[in-house]
Order: structure tokens, then sequence, then C-alpha cells
């Protein structure tokens, strides 16, 4: 088994890993069943499907990881949607951290490419660490 | 051009947290196991952060074009949990001073900021110049 992710083994300005998925058609259902099928909802999903893949990767790629984590803050800057089926290639990294007022903050980054590696997205994310 | 976007809601059950949580792979026990959570200081399952930013995607797609939305930036925060069970409403309104740029928002029942941030949508900025 791997070892847990705690706040003193992330080192800022590493990447942490790279992860590769696509949204197919069993996410999409997944989305149709909370978020409903409005035809006017097709760039919601696509977007909220990427920031699926988005978690997916950090959370495939930053794994075990001890519980109870929050996620406090997001940035997400869009580029390019993927087209259904695209392979969305994500690079993990880890930008920060710092304690404050008793807390552990880490800072990662995602950055997406699709095809030929063109941009989809690059994401930010502020977690308190539990541990 | 719009000043408000249309408001988008839902009441977020637990069942509802746990298909979120196979969509994104995140089974936190803070999301998922009600007996984990009830020990935290939260004292329930919360839903995801990004669940709920699904409602701002909602609200967003439903006021403006699919090339419209093919450029976002997107800066928010999450300030409050959502405990499973609860409702939200999603919306946003015009930045005075921005035409690209409107606050967004998740708020709760009682109107309580869960989720605030900013979007920008740069197609409108050239569309206010054209």
């Amino acid at each position: 088994m791997s070892e847990l992710y705690t706040y003193d083994r992330f080192a800022p300005g590493t990447m942490l890993g790279e992860w590769e998925g696509a949204i197919d058609a069993a996410l999409q259902a997944k989305w149709d069943r909370l978020f409903g099928t409005r035809t006017t909802d097709a760039s919601a999903r696509t977007i909220g499907l990427t920031v699926a893949c988005m978690m997916r990767a950090y959370l495939g790629i930053v794994s075990p990881r001890p519980p109870g984590n929050i996620h406090a803050r997001q940035t997400l800057s869009i580029q390019g949607l993927p087209q259904d089926g695209e392979i969305v290639r994500t690079q993990v990294w880890c930008r920060d951290k710092e304690l404050r007022k008793d807390r552990r903050y880490i800072y990662l980054e995602a950055i997406g490419t699709g095809n030929g590696g063109r941009p989809l997205y690059s994401g930010q994310m502020s977690l308190i660490w539990a541990a | 051009m719009k000043d408000y976007l249309e408001e988008v809601s839902m009441v977020v059950s637990q069942a509802d947290i746990d298909t979120y949580a196979e969509l994104s792979d995140d089974f936190n026990p803070l999301h998922v196991d009600p007996e984990f959570a009830a020990r935290t200081p939260m004292g329930n399952t919360i839903a995801h952060g990004t669940l709920s930013l699904n409602l701002i995607w909602q609200s967003l797609a439903r006021s403006f074009d699919a090339a419209t939305l093919a450029r976002i930036d997107l800066d928010v925060r999450f300030l409050k949990p959502l405990f499973a069970g609860g409702a939200i409403v999603a919306g946003g309104r015009r930045s005075p001073e921005h035409p690209d740029r409107f606050e967004v928002w998740v708020k709760g029942a009682d109107g309580t900021a869960l989720i605030a941030g900013h979007a920008r949508l740069p197609r409108l900025a050239r569309a206010a110049v054209n």
C-alpha cells in the first residue's frame, strides 16, 4: 500500500502525477440522474463533468489521503470543452502549502488537455488537510 | 444583455451525494459516511462543494449560449457546508463595472451564501465592445 499523503509529504513546485480519463456515457448518465436532462443544460453538463474529471484526477493521484479533508476554494479556467469520449489528460501539481490558524492548507493545480494537447482547463484547489 | 442569471434550485439528498461521490470518485467519509460525519465538528454528512457548483453551471447555461460558455474563468469560495437534505438555489448578478463578469452564488434555504465568487465570460467583453 502507498504511503499516506500527509501534509508533510507535499512538496511545493512538484508534479504529483498524471491521469487520463474520458467523459463517457456512464458519467453522463450519472450527471443526468442528478441534475436532469434539459437541453439548455448541455454546456452545464460538459463543464460539470470536466470538473468531475479534475476531481477524479486529483483523488486518483493524491491517494491514499487522510479522511476529512475540506475543499475550501476553487478557481477554474475553462479554455475549451472536451468532446464526448475525448481523452482528458490531467497533470496535478502541488503549488504551495502553509500552516495558518492551526490549519494545514494545501494548494494544488490541475491542468487538463485534450486531443493533440489542446488546452481544456486549469483549476486551483485550496484544501484544508486533515493530517 | 442579461443582468441576472436564471436561478436554479435543488434539494440535495444523501442519495444525490452518494451519486456525486461515484461521479467524482470522491468518497470522503464526510460526504458518504453518516457515522464518521457525526463524530466530526460538522455533525452530519455534507455535499461535495463541486456538486453544488453544478447549479452555477446550469444557471449560466440557461442564461447564455454554448459559444459564450466555451471560455469561463471562475473563482469561488466554499463558505459554508450544505448538509444532506438541504435545499439550495444558485444564481448570479452582472457586475456594474465589468460587463463580462458576474457575481455568482449558491445559497441555502435561509438565504445564507454557501458558495460565493465570480465568473468571467470573456466573450461578453468582446460583445460589449462590438
